[in-house]
């Protein structure tokens, strides 16, 4: 009796210290793209600047608002997943072509756009998702791979048919620090984040993976994280292939 | 001219900071990130230091105490600049040596005053 009385207290310490910290991550995530917009609003306001620069000041303030959209989004995503309210609306989909047009945005989106390798076998079957929701996973998963790996290293996104042929799998790959075998496991809990030196300054609200998670599980797949300290990590995920198959609990 | 040297990753933030401050006649030197400020710092003296915190693999802090052992470099003023506002993280970052904490989001005027009372405007000597 006691030692149940002890490990439920340790629970709810170890949930109030999450959420304690999650507030604190979230103020800090918050800060950064509002730095960005009230800095760059004043600065256009403040002189007569040349047009170029003007131009540039806007554009950052744009994307600043960007960001911020992201992270309300992600709040909100995170809130409906605790509800049980997440809307999946799955339709076919041909994943090839989701993620060239993922990865072609990548490219475009980023200053110095990230090495990505796309390999998937010539036939590949149509799957029923929510095309955005399993981009959304996709993005995530990309946009960790490039913040945890170093310049110029590969990232290769891949996908395979398992052998009984029930199953899709896709996988992103990367070469860059890999996460400490103790903290694997827990990269999916929300609010979660592995902190290292390597990891320290890396941005993140320890949010993504678990909405990823959540989105996977919502269509009756599985999502999973190998990986080796120093060499890399792979995320994979499942998708199940009968189109009778039913996305698990759509109800909402 | 009075040289500062900005250490940002966020370019955005450091782009902000370059323009503000150049525009008011400081000469700046921007680095995204604590290897690239440590190797200048060993051959430069700048007038002020604006330093963010959370950078990749040699932090803000890391710098903070580079710079107060190096006996040539332990006077020069250095602003911290961040998005981590609890007061715990301020007070660990003034007794690491930093001389003053601006916390983001941080408005241009007062960017420009702390810069000023650290540093006096641009072309006082």
């Amino acid at each position: 009796m006691l030692v149940t009385e002890t490990s439920q207290a340790m629970a709810l310490r170890e949930a109030d210290r999450l959420r304690r910290e999650f507030v604190s991550l979230v103020s800090h995530e918050l800060r950064t793209p509002l730095a960005t917009i009230r800095g760059y609003a004043e600065t256009v306001m403040s002189r007569p600047w040349s047009e170029e620069i003007r131009q540039e000041c806007l554009e950052n303030i744009s994307t600043g608002c960007e960001r911020l959209t992201e992270l309300v989004d992600n709040l909100l995503d995170i809130s409906s997943l605790e509800k049980g309210t997440l809307r999946i609306e799955p339709e076919p989909l041909f994943l090839p072509d989701l993620v060239s047009r993922i990865v072609y945005a990548e490219r475009q989106n980023r200053a110095r756009p990230p090495e990505i390798v796309i390999r998937f076998p010539q036939e590949f079957p149509i799957v029923q998702a929510d095309p955005k929701r399993i981009e959304q996973v996709l993005h995530n998963l990309i946009d960790n791979a490039v913040k945890y790996s170093a310049q110029g290293e590969p990232i290769t996104v891949s996908g395979e048919v398992r052998t009984d042929r029930k199953t899709v799998v896709v996988r992103v790959e990367d070469r860059g620090m890999g996460i400490p075998p103790e903290c694997l496991t827990r990269v999916f809990e929300r609010f979660y984040r592995v902190s290292t030196q390597e990891t320290a300054g890396i941005e993140g609200s320890g949010l993504g993976l678990a909405i990823c998670k959540g989105i996977i599980e919502r269509h009756g797949g599985q999502i999973w994280a190998n990986s080796s300290l120093g060499h890399g990590s792979v995320f994979s995920f499942s998708l199940p292939l009968d189109p009778d198959t039913k996305p698990n609990g759509n109800e909402a | 001219m009075k040289t500062i040297l900005v250490v940002e990753d966020d370019r955005r933030l450091a782009r902000l900071v370059e323009l503000n401050l150049t525009a008011a006649g400081y000469n700046i030197v921007v680095y995204h990130d604590g290897d690239g400020a440590l190797a200048y710092l060993q051959t430069n003296c700048p007038d002020l230091v604006l330093l963010d915190l959370m950078l990749p693999t040699v932090t803000g802090w890391d710098l903070l105490q580079y710079i107060q052992e190096v006996e040539r470099l332990a006077q020069i003023p250095i602003l911290a600049i961040s998005a981590l506002a609890q007061p715990e993280e301020q007070q660990r970052t003034l007794a690491t040596g930093a001389t003053a904490y601006l916390v983001k989001p941080f408005g241009i005027n007062q960017l420009f005053n702390s810069v000023e009372s650290l540093l006096g405007s641009p072309n006082e000597t």
